[in-house]
């Protein structure tokens, strides 16, 4: 090694010494101590760049910009990117108009799901959003939202969770968090599967039996288990979406 | 999301410890401090959505100024093209600088010339002196080779020691061209915030 090849790996050495367990520079430091130029050299190097370093850490950054970043987390969306795995186009709704359900269920008991079916089918159909995450399996989606504190006990059809997954989401839906979990079926098609844990019913036991619906090429079916709702909706007969419940 | 609220303990314990230093990164790449903050909003935007894939935690600092980085190429290929310029080659010789000129400088001077320095050198020679990353951790964010990190911090600091004298010496000539003089501020980070 040169005293250049030395002075070359030594600028990309840090001021204040945490590169000194690197290797690279194991040997051009040892030059360092031989070399009384290379060393004055290094010295005035390393003070040049401490004051550098103190200047442009010095920098003021605007003082609502922390604030600004935290506020946003807390209302934070999803990027309005279009996307698109393996071909298939997904549609999964984002926001809904949470409080026409609620409303709807509050105020009619034992009515059937059509106020949440109509706004689900309206939000399935919308192109461009993104699942919060994507996973190959429920467990690893399950885990994801464990981590969250999110409730997902899809007890009554615990048989889909053997089925490959594409992703998940999370909701808040005036104020009640909704899971979206999207599993593929054995022939790639796709099956949504919405949960309400805890939703507010003024009487949940009128919705226990499943309530289906078809329309244009979508299949929804509906049905509570104590205070949890559920719903199942895909782009496939309804003969077909029964055997998974 | 009220989720997302709820499950983000550390989120804010992530922003408080990066975001200055995001923010002074997103300054040297932009130039322009409102396009830093919606730089730095935006990178903090992408970790609370998909932060959680990354498996190992210890790289969420390179994460973010990686995340922070692309995203600053991809807002400014969306950006009209630039016109190629010139850049007047700067003698690959270390002026003399003493460590006093840079110490009598006020701190804003040093930021505006350690601006005015060649984007290409730059982007290394900013997460350099931001100490936030060693030359293995540059090579990564900018993904480009050892070497050629060496190389631009090498030749960034040469750079940075002319401008320093120019101005010491009753103004900067002006050998470094912009990347893009005629946009500054324009850029968008089409967050929807």
């Amino acid at each position: 090694m040169t005293r250049e090849e030395a002075k070359f790996l030594l600028r990309a050495y840090r001021p204040d010494g945490q590169d000194a367990g690197l290797p690279e520079f194991a040997r051009a430091l040892e030059w360092v101590d031989q070399d009384p130029e290379l060393k004055q050299w290094f010295e005035s190097e390393n003070a040049f760049d401490r004051a550098m370093v103190t200047k442009v850490n010095q920098e003021k950054v605007p003082e609502d910009l922390l604030a600004s970043i935290l506020v946003a987390n807390k209302v934070a969306r999803p990027p309005r990117t279009a996307w698109t795995l393996g071909g298939v186009k997904w549609a999964v709704a984002v926001v809904f108009a949470g409080a026409i359900l609620m409303t709807a269920l509050k105020g009619r008991g034992n009515d059937d799901l059509a106020p949440f079916r109509s706004d689900v089918m309206a939000h399935l159909k919308v192109p461009g959003h993104q699942f919060d995450f994507e996973a190959k399996n429920f467990s690893e989606l399950k885990s994801w939202m464990d981590a969250r504190d999110v409730k997902m006990d899809v007890g009554p059809i615990d048989h889909l969770t053997s089925l490959p997954t594409h992703g998940c989401k999370i909701m808040d839906w005036g104020g009640q968090i909704v899971t979206l979990i999207c599993f593929e079926l054995p022939d790639r098609r796709n099956v949504h599967l919405f949960v309400f844990h805890e939703m507010q019913m003024a009487d949940p036991k009128g919705l226990e039996e499943p309530l289906w619906r078809e329309e244009e090429g979508w299949t929804t079916v509906g049905w509570t288990t104590g205070s949890d709702l559920f719903m199942l909706a895909g782009q496939i007969p309804k003969q077909d979406l029964r055997q998974y419940l | 999301m009220t989720a997302a609220i709820k499950s983000e303990k550390t989120f804010e314990e992530i922003v408080q410890q990066h975001y200055e230093a995001l923010y002074r990164f997103a300054h040297s790449l932009s130039r322009n401090a409102n396009d830093a903050c919606d730089l730095t909003q935006q990178t903090f935007f992408l970790w609370a959505s998909k932060g959680h894939q990354l498996r190992d935690k210890s790289k969420v600092k390179s994460w973010l100024f990686t995340t922070l980085y692309r995203e600053f190429l991809g807002i400014r290929r969306k950006q009209t093209r630039f016109p190629q310029v010139e850049v007047e080659q700067v003698e690959h010789v270390m002026p003399s600088i003493s460590p006093n000129m840079v110490n009598e400088l006020d701190g804003d001077t040093i930021v505006d010339l350690l601006h005015s320095i060649e984007e290409t050198y730059r982007v290394p020679l900013t997460l350099f002196y931001l100490q936030q990353h060693s030359y293995l951790e540059i090579a990564e964010i900018l993904n480009i080779p050892i070497g050629t990190v060496m190389s631009r911090l090498s030749r960034g600091k040469s750079q940075l020691r002319t401008l320093i004298r120019s101005h010491d010496s009753g103004g900067i000539k002006k050998k470094i061209v912009p990347m893009n003089p005629e946009a500054p501020g324009n850029m968008k980070t089409g967050n929807g915030h």
